[in-house]
């Protein structure tokens, strides 16, 4: 049965809301939730699962340095998003507020 | 001058998987490194340098996160063909850790405790001395009994180092609180009225306030013996260490396949007369010219650049017979 922990949650909230994030900005854009290095070891998860896929882009020119993974949500990760925060609503109707 | 952290992922390249260098580490690296340029663009050289600790900080705790939650996955799940070596190590391990402690224990209390004080108390509280010598070469051997000449899996080798760090915890608990607890109720006992505590006889964290100067009531050691409680202290620690560096050179060892179970018993008693012997013999002569804490750790260093130059030059075979 699939799951979503809390981490996986907050990172396919952002990233549904996005047109796809790097680790870093996912991190930044937490508060505090994700660190920094081990949000990868949350993503690859996620990435075995199917919820999100990565691609490697290319730094800026004159950047220099490795190439960073874009990350986006699949489909299954956007309707097992949908499916969690409706599950929770209905639960918790004060959470629908 | 190289982009920052290229030279830990040529040494990631080594010992880590095409997975795990993809998903993890150079993520890692890149990320690490777009903030260093971004630093630097800005005119920002310090805030360069804090990027790069925060990086290989990030580095660090990737790697030991993924290292857990993978032995973990192991360990529920390990394959068929694993079984066998791994239940062969982990019952040859603990058979011999238990004929160590009995060899150990037996002659102190047959031969050392006058017979009107020989009591099953008294053998009790002697046990947990023998411990942390019998879990690592228990561990040892069991690992060149379960694994000689067997074409044991990664998985099956980190099934059996996890053990080993499992080993070295339950030593480090045995050799911090535990054995100088025993050791001074052993002494009351026998001795019938209360005794004030040796450097032997205080705890992990006793002997460090007694290190930084500050004795208590109930310890009589003179000053001039902060050397030798220095030595104390950090041995200690190196003896929790010794189950996880004795497992790795045994692991190392076991990769040698055309050593046979005979060759690779005869090797890991060498290593333990070795360990032993440098630990307790040659630490009373190098005491008095290094560092207490270099000699305490000389022994676990020995045997893992052992480790590292056998598991190197297996690999070196393994690619020349390609």
């Amino acid at each position: 049965m699939l799951t979503l922990s809390a981490k996986e949650l907050l990172i396919l909230e952002m990233l549904v809301h996005s047109k796809g994030l790097y680790g870093l900005q996912l991190v930044d854009g937490s508060r505090g939730r994700l660190k920094r290095g081990t949000v990868y070891v949350t993503l690859g998860r996620m990435e075995d699962k199917g919820f999100i896929t990565s691609t490697l882009e290319d730094p800026p020119p004159g950047a220099g340095g490795m190439p960073r993974r874009l990350y986006v949500p699949t489909a299954l990760g956007r309707r097992m998003l949908a499916a969690w925060t409706s599950g929770v609503k209905q639960l918790v109707p004060g959470f629908a507020r | 001058m190289s982009a920052p952290g290229m030279r830990i992922r040529q040494i990631a390249t080594r010992w880590c998987s095409a997975r795990t260098l993809e998903r993890l580490i150079d993520p890692t690296i890149a990320d690490m490194q777009a903030e260093c340029a971004d630093a630097v663009r800005h005119g920002r050289p310090w805030h360069c340098r804090r990027m790069r600790l925060a990086g290989y900080f990030s580095l660090v705790r990737v790697v030991v996160l993924h290292a857990c939650l993978r032995t973990v996955e192991i360990v529920r799940d390990p394959n068929e063909r694993d079984h066998d070596p791994i239940r062969r190590s982990l019952v040859a391990s603990t058979l011999t850790m238990l004929a160590g402690t009995v060899l150990l224990v037996l002659p102190f209390v047959v031969e050392f405790v006058p017979s009107h004080l020989r009591r099953p108390e008294l053998t009790l509280l002697v046990i947990p001395q023998a411990l942390p010598l019998s879990i690592p070469v228990g561990l040892m051997f069991g690992i060149l009994w379960g694994f000689g000449r067997v074409s044991a899996s990664y998985r099956a080798r980190a099934v059996i180092v996890s053990c080993a760090v499992v080993a070295s915890f339950v030593s480090f608990l045995l050799l911090a609180w535990l054995v100088p607890a025993a050791n001074q109720a052993y002494r009351t006992t026998v001795s019938g009225r209360s005794l004030a505590k040796g450097y032997r006889e205080l705890s992990l964290t006793e002997l460090r306030t007694v290190l930084d100067r500050q004795v208590g009531e109930s310890i009589t050691i003179p000053a001039r013996t902060k050397p030798l409680l220095a030595f104390e202290y950090h041995k200690r620690w190196a003896l929790a260490a010794a189950p996880l560096s004795l497992a790795l050179f045994a692991v190392a060892l076991t990769r040698r396949r055309r050593w046979g179970r005979t060759a690779l018993l005869m090797a890991g008693g060498l290593a333990i007369f070795g360990y032993y012997f440098v630990m307790y013999s040659a630490m009373n002569t190098l005491r008095e010219m290094l560092w207490p804490i270099a000699v305490a750790w000389l022994p676990n260093l020995t045997f893992l650049l052992l480790s590292l130059a056998l598991a190197r030059n297996r690999d070196e075979q393994a690619r020349l017979a390609v």
